[in-house]
Formats: C-alpha cells, structure tokens, sequence
C-alpha cells in the first residue's frame, strides 16, 4: 500500500460513459477511514465475470470494480 | 462505528464494509432495510477469490420485480458497522450494473444493530444490541445525530 497510483477519481472521469467494468488495485488507502484514494487499473470490460477474475489480480489485494456508464435518473427499489 | 456519515442527494444510504480473508478490502454496500438478505455483485464475490459456480447452496429470491435462484457463499470475515460477522452465508446478487455499490446490507446483518436515520443529515446510527450501556450509548449518539 506503500506505492503511489493516479487518483481513484481521476481513472474512473477517463473511461466515464464507455458502460464498462473499470477494475482498480488500490495502492493508497486514507489512513483513517479506509476509503481508497489512488490505483492502477487492471482490466476494463463489460463483463462482470471477467472483472471479478481481474480483481484476483490486485497483488494488494484490495481491489475496486466500478461500473463506467449512465447512471443518472436510475431510481433503486 | 456508532456514527456513519452518508451522502443524503445520492437517495441511497451507501456506507462502506470490510471484508478479509488474508487481505482487506473495503466495499460500498447500501443499506436496504428491504432486503431479508445479505449479498454482493458476482463481480466482487470472484474478486475476493470465491467461487460462486462451485457453490453447492441455492436459495430462491424474491425481489420487488422478479423472483431467482441465486448461490449462498461464506465470507470469512465480514466487518460492518464496527462488529465482525464469520463465515457469513451472503447471496450472490445479480445487481444491475448501474446500482452504485458492491452489494446490500438486509435483516441478517442489520438486525443485530439499533439504527437511526437522519435523512436530512445524512447520518446513520448503528449500534450492536449488547445490554444497558449499549443501549445507552445509542441513544446519546441518536441525540448527537438529531
């Protein structure tokens, strides 16, 4: 966890819109709450099987899957 | 964990989870009062090295809209809210990809809290049931969260 990555939020603004899996190793955490604040990416595609097998790949193991798509108006019930 | 900040404007109560085994990941998960069941996306469970094809238990769900059979998978350590759940059974979910999150959050796990909900402040009050103190430092958290 020690390396240092592009920002989390910084990746996923690159491939926004392209309705893919975006798979992430996070390389740096915020000490205090955990929460994942730089990576690398692995594998982008659109099938969810083949990002969870990507994910294996995070040699941190701590791994971020974000779906890269329209999101907006979506109501959850 | 007694508090747990939330983003109100996004209309789901999204917090995050650790999970382990020889490593630690976190996870965004909402919280669905809802949901009998606790699951997370294909995707995730396979991530964390499960595999969910092996799976020799099935359970039958009901959703809002459908009803499915889905694959039950332990997690070796599961920790919300503060307070660790082993070898937690939790369902493969077949979320859509546009839900923000790993997974839910349902009874099983939620009922082993006392929550609150400020929706306007966007904070959650979690706290493991565990006697008088406990209860009473639920609701000294709940007055702060008011």
């Amino acid at each position: 966890m020690e390396q240092k990555g592009e920002p989390i939020e910084q990746i996923l603004e690159r491939y926004k819109g392209q309705n893919a899996f975006v798979v992430i190793e996070v390389l740096s955490v915020d000490p205090k709450t955990q929460k994942p604040l730089t990576g690398r990416v692995i594998a982008v595609t659109p099938d969810e099987t083949e990002a969870g097998l990507a994910a294996r790949k995070a040699k941190s193991g701590y791994f971020l899957i974000k779906w890269v798509g329209e999101v907006e108006g979506v109501v959850i019930v | 964990m007694p508090i747990v900040p939330f983003d109100p404007t996004s209309r789901l109560i999204q917090v995050t989870v650790m999970v382990s085994d020889s490593l630690t990941t976190a996870l965004t998960v909402l919280v669905d009062t809802g949901a009998g069941r606790t699951g997370f996306r294909r995707s995730t469970l396979i991530g964390l090295g499960i595999d969910v094809d092996a799976s020799e238990q099935t359970i039958r769900l009901n959703t809002a809209s459908e009803s499915l059979t889905v694959p039950v998978v332990n997690l070796p350590i599961l920790r919300v809210f503060g307070v660790d759940f082993l070898n937690m059974p939790v369902l493969c979910l077949p979320l859509p990809p546009t839900v923000p999150a790993d997974g839910v959050l349902g009874f099983d796990v939620l009922s082993r809290f006392r929550l609150f909900v400020n929706y306007k402040r966007g904070l959650l009050v979690a706290e493991p049931f565990g006697g008088f103190l406990s209860g009473a430092k639920f609701l000294w958290q709940v007055a702060k969260a008011m």
